[in-house]
């Protein structure tokens, strides 16, 4: 199944325009740090701008168009059928899709690492392994913790055809503000900003509480399955 | 009963207010071909769909070689093959590319599978055509390509030769045929082309409205077929009139002004030629005819023709 999926991806702009769009927020954060008045310039600070980027601007909307658009596709190109007679499960090609949204969030992980390290080298700003180590740390968690808070949203614009866009706009609005949630005391409560709480972003706040940021994943986490096995229980009725 | 490969008992399905198809009931027999004929939008599509579990069943039941499909999808859907609506694909993918994804996932085991089937529709295998840049008629031949890939017993297809040239049409009809006769395969094909039906099945469903108004053997249908006198006249009004007179009780059809059908194959033809002719009705053509299938589609259907 998963190499059917990685299959179905071949040529496709979707793959490339996501990684793009992951270099353009990198960069973004980038001008972000060198333009501002008096800010700390370095390796560590200009990952903490990428990952703010990512959780608030770039990951919740990439990640859900990504993952709603493959299970669109299979609407939209009138393969789905083609599936269905294999036979392969309404369900089990869902799970597949999620998992290679899975592995694209991983992907737009590294890419964001990559990133981090190349703008550095470029504009010499000193680090050494701890600071890689950490900085990778930080992208990985705040990744996987954005990916399964649009998980919800991915299931659910994904139960009928052409919702897709719809859901990548409530998602960038969600993920948007999170911009306002993240120095409240709502950040380890807020799902897009449960990775800040988890990495503790800054590690003087006091509003950071890794055990409810777990809780809010595992409820999206269930929130998503949920959804998914009504589509099955809807699928097979 | 051990015969059929498909059986639906009373299969109604409803669309809001709306009943595309109306309690029918299909009997597919082993090795044979069945035409299901309709017009467009008659309910063939959607009772095929019902067959594959595609769409909700409203009411009635399906059998799949004597079982109900539901529940049994990964015993049943491994010995059917079947395109439904247009041939769905994905676009970015060549055709071996994309047969090559369904080969997969069904676990087809030969690894020519996708190389003859291509070969048996006239595709190019491993060719840098995307699907997105096929014509019509190779996406249908794809998709018959996809259908038969994993050597099915059950071959259910809808409307597969929209969109080929005559050729492939006549291709696709010998290789249908042949899959049929010397491979036992079980056919289930729906067109709204009468004559592909005529020439192709040997069972033939006709479904109107949602309603199976027939279903036999074509050898059946052609003996039922009548014969006939056509008369091409001046005025079939007068020359009715007529007939009514000299002949009463007289079996006949009025096609328009000029043309009417006589089905009395008794009647004295001389003398009915001679009536028309002393009360001045014009007789410029009479011949003994065979009713078509396309007229007992229109004897069926209450007079629409097909397409």
């Amino acid at each position: 199944m998963i190499w059917a999926e990685l299959k179905k991806l071949k040529r496709h702009y979707l793959l490339p325009l996501s990684i793009g769009v992951v270099v353009l927020s990198s960069l973004l954060a980038l001008f972000q740090l060198t333009g501002a008045a008096n800010s700390v310039v370095g390796y560590l600070p200009l990952t903490d701008g990428i990952l703010w980027n990512n959780i608030t601007l770039t990951f919740p909307f990439l990640i859900t168009f990504f993952g709603s658009y493959l299970m669109n596709r299979e609407y939209s190109e009138d393969t789905l059928k083609n599936n269905l007679i294999v036979p392969v499960s309404y369900s089990k090609l869902k799970f597949a899709k999620i998992a290679i949204t899975v592995f694209a969030t991983f992907l737009f992980i590294a890419v964001s690492f990559l990133c981090s390290i190349v703008f550095a080298l470029v504009l010499q700003y000193p680090f050494n392994l701890a600071d890689i180590g950490m900085a990778f740390w930080k992208l990985l968690v705040t990744g996987i913790s954005c990916l399964i808070a649009v998980m919800p949203i991915i299931a659910f614009f994904s139960l009928k055809r052409n919702l897709f866009l719809a859901g990548t706009c409530v998602a960038f609005v969600y993920g948007f503000c999170g911009i306002f949630v993240a120095n409240t005391h709502f950040t380890s409560w807020y799902p897009t900003t449960t990775g800040l709480s988890i990495i503790k972003y800054a590690p003087n706040s006091a509003n950071y509480q890794i055990s409810v940021s777990i809780f809010v994943l595992a409820i999206c986490l269930f929130i998503s399955l949920f959804i998914i096995s009504v589509i099955r229980r809807k699928r097979d009725d | 009963m051990n015969d059929l490969v498909i059986r639906t008992e009373n299969l109604t399905k409803v669309y809001g207010e709306q009943e595309a198809v109306k309690s029918v009931n299909v009997h597919v027999k082993k090795g044979r071909i069945y035409g299901l004929l309709g017009r467009n939008g008659a309910g063939k599509t959607t009772i095929m769909k019902m067959v594959l579990g595609l769409t909700s069943i409203t009411s009635g039941e399906v059998q799949l070689f004597g079982k109900n499909i539901r529940g049994q999808e990964k015993r049943i859907y491994p010995r059917i093959g079947a395109i439904i609506e247009t041939p769905g694909f994905y676009p970015n993918l060549t055709g071996t590319e994309n047969l090559e994804i369904f080969a997969k996932l069904r676990g087809t085991s030969r690894p020519d599978a996708v190389k003859n089937a291509l070969e048996v529709v006239g595709l190019p295998y491993k060719d840098k055509k995307l699907f997105s840049k096929y014509s019509l008629g190779m996406k249908q031949r794809l998709g018959i390509a996809n259908a038969i890939m994993h050597d099915p017993e059950l071959l259910i297809l809808d409307e597969p030769i929209n969109g080929l040239d005559p050729i492939g049409i006549a291709e696709i009809r010998k290789f249908l045929q042949d899959l049929s006769k010397e491979r036992g395969k079980t056919i289930l094909i729906s067109s709204h082309i009468l004559s592909e039906i005529d020439l192709l099945a040997d069972d033939i469903g006709i479904i109107h409205e949602g309603n199976l108004l027939e279903e036999s053997s074509m050898d059946e249908l052609r003996k039922k077929n009548q014969k006939y006198v056509l008369f091409r006249v001046s005025s079939t009004a007068t020359a009715a009139r007529i007939l009514e007179q000299k002949c009463g009780g007289v079996k006949y059809r009025i096609e328009d002004d000029n043309v009417m059908r006589i089905y009395d194959m008794d009647i004295d033809l001389s003398m009915v030629n001679q009536a028309f002719i002393t009360n001045n009705i014009g007789v410029y053509e009479s011949s003994v005819c065979d009713e078509s299938l396309e007229d007992y589609f229109k004897e069926i259907t209450g007079g629409v023709g097909i397409a």
